[in-house]
């Protein structure tokens, strides 16, 4: 009996990593993106994240729309602001030092993060819906349905960016200028618009993530600062810039965090991550799965 | 990594000497003012100095013993940050541990310069295994790697609770002779920070951090240990930074890990100053640290509690408009326009 229960229990820290694992690898296919793309290092991707929360919060509390669908909802504007934020500050930076990028949107996530605490406070926030509570039973193991919600949404946004990425022309050439730029270039695609594009699209992604978040996660303004960590875990682990590796990566950190809170202690939690990073970082630079380009 | 073609740190305003038609009578003016304009700073400067330590507001003293305190932080980060060009946004860690260390000893009896003393030790002691790790890396992986090792360091005073307290945090009692002993002994602190920036300077320790800023891999090349450079500047700054923590928690007399350890309340102005100023200049991080502590304390007047707002707007208009910061704008300026005092010299 001991030994069944200690399984159910891994089991199941298993599963919820894994389903919070697949949020995770949205909010970072997002920064890998930008980042495979335009070598642009985006931190305050999580920022973005927190945006598109707070939009997802506004349209449940105001109008009742559940935070599934704002993730649709939050994709046209959040695009569209990601296109207005490139060509206001991250055109002028894209090829420059990296340090400076880093400070840059270090600094624009303060001003988003400081920004959504003067305007909603402090507080934290939550949306509640029909699902918050509910469990699904299969035999002996209990899986709460908001958490699989977001899973399989973030799986189902994943796909769909990677078919889009794949089937459409302008995916051909974001995935051209990921691969060569100057090559891209010389073949005839305009390389600033799809920067362009791929920062709107990044920003979307994170918007999305948001929404899908907002069931499971409580809102504050200080959780892009968290999430921009996650996702910078997630994308060094897949390796800078593979998208591939940024949804292994989630699903892998995603799973760490879970049995490590229940094996070490939940205390460590983000310990655990950060540490993988810094290992990573240092002892395989190209990542756990992908290629270095770096 | 990348980054090598674009040449890490590299000043172009460094690389133009005076152009050759400049007229001798236009240097000397040109030094002629520079050396005026440099006593009246110097005057200006002293008299802000002892004017805070004798005014009977409370209120003054206490900005100019915070103006005190991130001037000496961003002296201690341009020993890494602007001498090596090494980008850190992890020298929380240095001054969490130093305010921990002294809160640590004072509330177990020691005496006040023991405790400071080894603030000042564990903050430079930390620097060690933390540049040991982040050093391996360059460009923006150094940045994130330093940022994720000062977040390790916070998480472990927040849950190491037998040491620490974990979040509740470390009360003392408030500092004998208020916010004015505060000031005189952020004064205090900035001159050694000063002089630690100046000696090193013209030491054999700045012209191999400079050489290494330049270019990394042509210093090794010419015999520069790069690794034992950057951990004695890293040392250093750390070692600074752990006497500012020290002060901070004596002038506020309650410290916890999110206050302490916070990237955007104690990494960033530090960096933000050095970056304001001119990093990489003598005077540059004091004066970058001037703007950052009035800005901030405007938008708190203003905004109530979000001087983050103003530390985010600031790094994101630094980046943009002055890359170099002011001292470098100065100098290129007074490049152009055919002087030959150099404020940013590299």
């Amino acid at each position: 009996m001991g030994k069944l229960q200690a399984t159910l229990v891994f089991t199941e820290a298993l599963i919820n990593g894994v389903l919070v694992g697949g949020v995770y690898a949205l909010v970072g296919t997002g920064m890998a993106l930008v980042f495979g793309v335009m070598r642009f290092i985006n931190l305050c991707h999580g920022e973005l994240v927190m945006v598109g929360m707070y939009l997802g919060w506004g349209l449940f509390t105001v109008a009742g729309v559940d935070p599934c669908l704002s993730a649709l909802i939050c994709l046209p504007p959040l695009f569209w602001a990601g296109r207005g934020l490139y060509r206001l500050v991250v055109r002028p930076l894209e090829r420059s030092r990296e340090q400076s990028q880093v400070l840059l949107t270090l600094g624009l996530g303060l001003v988003l993060s400081n920004a959504a605490l003067l305007i909603f406070s402090g507080d934290y926030l939550a949306v509640y819906t029909a699902y918050s509570d509910l469990v699904l039973k299969a035999g002996p193991l209990r899986v709460s349905v908001p958490y699989l919600l977001a899973f399989a949404l973030a799986c189902v946004f994943t796909l769909g960016v990677w078919a889009w990425l794949f089937l459409t022309a302008a995916g051909r050439s974001i995935r051209a200028t990921a691969q060569h730029r100057e090559a891209a270039l010389a073949a005839g695609i305009d390389t600033g618009r799809v920067s362009s594009l791929t920062f709107g699209l990044g920003t979307a992604l994170a918007g999305a993530a948001g929404c899908l978040l907002l069931p499971v996660y409580y809102l504050h303004p200080g959780i892009g600062g968290l999430l921009t960590g996650k996702a910078f875990v997630v994308v060094v682990l897949g390796g800078m810039g593979s998208c591939v590796g940024a949804a292994l990566g989630g699903l892998l950190l995603g799973a760490a965090e879970s049995l490590g809170a229940v094996y070490l202690s939940a205390a460590w939690k983000d310990a655990i991550g950060l540490l993988a990073f810094l290992l990573v970082l240092v002892l395989r630079p190209s990542g756990l799965v992908g290629r270095s380009r770096v | 990594m990348g980054e090598r073609e674009r040449g890490v740190g590299a000043h172009p305003a460094a690389r133009r000497g005076p152009p050759p038609w400049t007229a001798m009578t236009g240097r000397r003016a040109g030094a002629l003012a520079s050396k005026a304009l440099g006593a009246a700073g110097l005057a200006l400067g002293a008299a802000l100095a002892v004017l805070p330590l004798v005014s009977p507001s409370p209120y003054l003293s206490h900005l100019f013993a915070t103006f005190w305190l991130w001037a000496a932080m961003s002296q201690a980060w341009n020993l890494v940050g602007g001498y090596a060009g090494q980008f850190s946004l992890g020298h929380a860690a240095f001054f969490g541990a130093g305010a921990y260390a002294a809160a640590l000893a004072w509330t177990n009896g020691l005496g006040a310069a023991a405790g400071t003393a080894l603030a000042g030790l564990a903050g430079a002691v930390l620097a060690l295994p933390v540049g040991w790790l982040c050093f391996r890396l360059r460009g923006a992986y150094f940045v994130l790697s330093t940022l994720a090792a000062a977040e390790v360091v916070r998480l472990c005073a927040l849950n190491l609770r037998g040491i620490t307290g974990g979040a509740v945090g470390i009360l003392l009692p408030p500092l004998s002779g208020g916010q004015r002993a505060a000031c005189a002994l952020g004064l205090a602190l900035f001159g050694l920070a000063t002089l630690t920036s100046a000696l090193v300077r013209g030491a054999r320790l700045g012209y191999r951090l400079r050489a290494l800023r330049e270019d990394e891999d042509a210093a090794e090349a010419a015999g520069v240990p790069a690794l034992k450079s950057k951990l004695w500047a890293l040392s250093l700054s750390g070692g600074l930074c752990g006497l500012a923590g020290a002060l901070f928690c004596a002038q506020t007399s309650y410290i916890d890990p999110g206050s302490v350890f916070s990237l955007a309340d104690v990494s960033i102005p530090a960096a933000l100053g050095a970056l304001l100023g001119g990093w990489g200049a003598l005077w540059g991080p004091p004066a970058g640290a001037g703007g950052v502590v009035l800005v901030a304390e405007a938008m708190r007047v203003l905004l109530g509690r979000a001087h983050g707002l103003a530390y985010g707007l600031l790094l994101v208009l630094t980046v943009l408009l002055v890359p170099q910061g002011f001292c470098g704008l100065l100098a290129a300026r007074r490049r152009a326009a055919g002087g030959e005092a150099g404020a940013g010299r590299p």
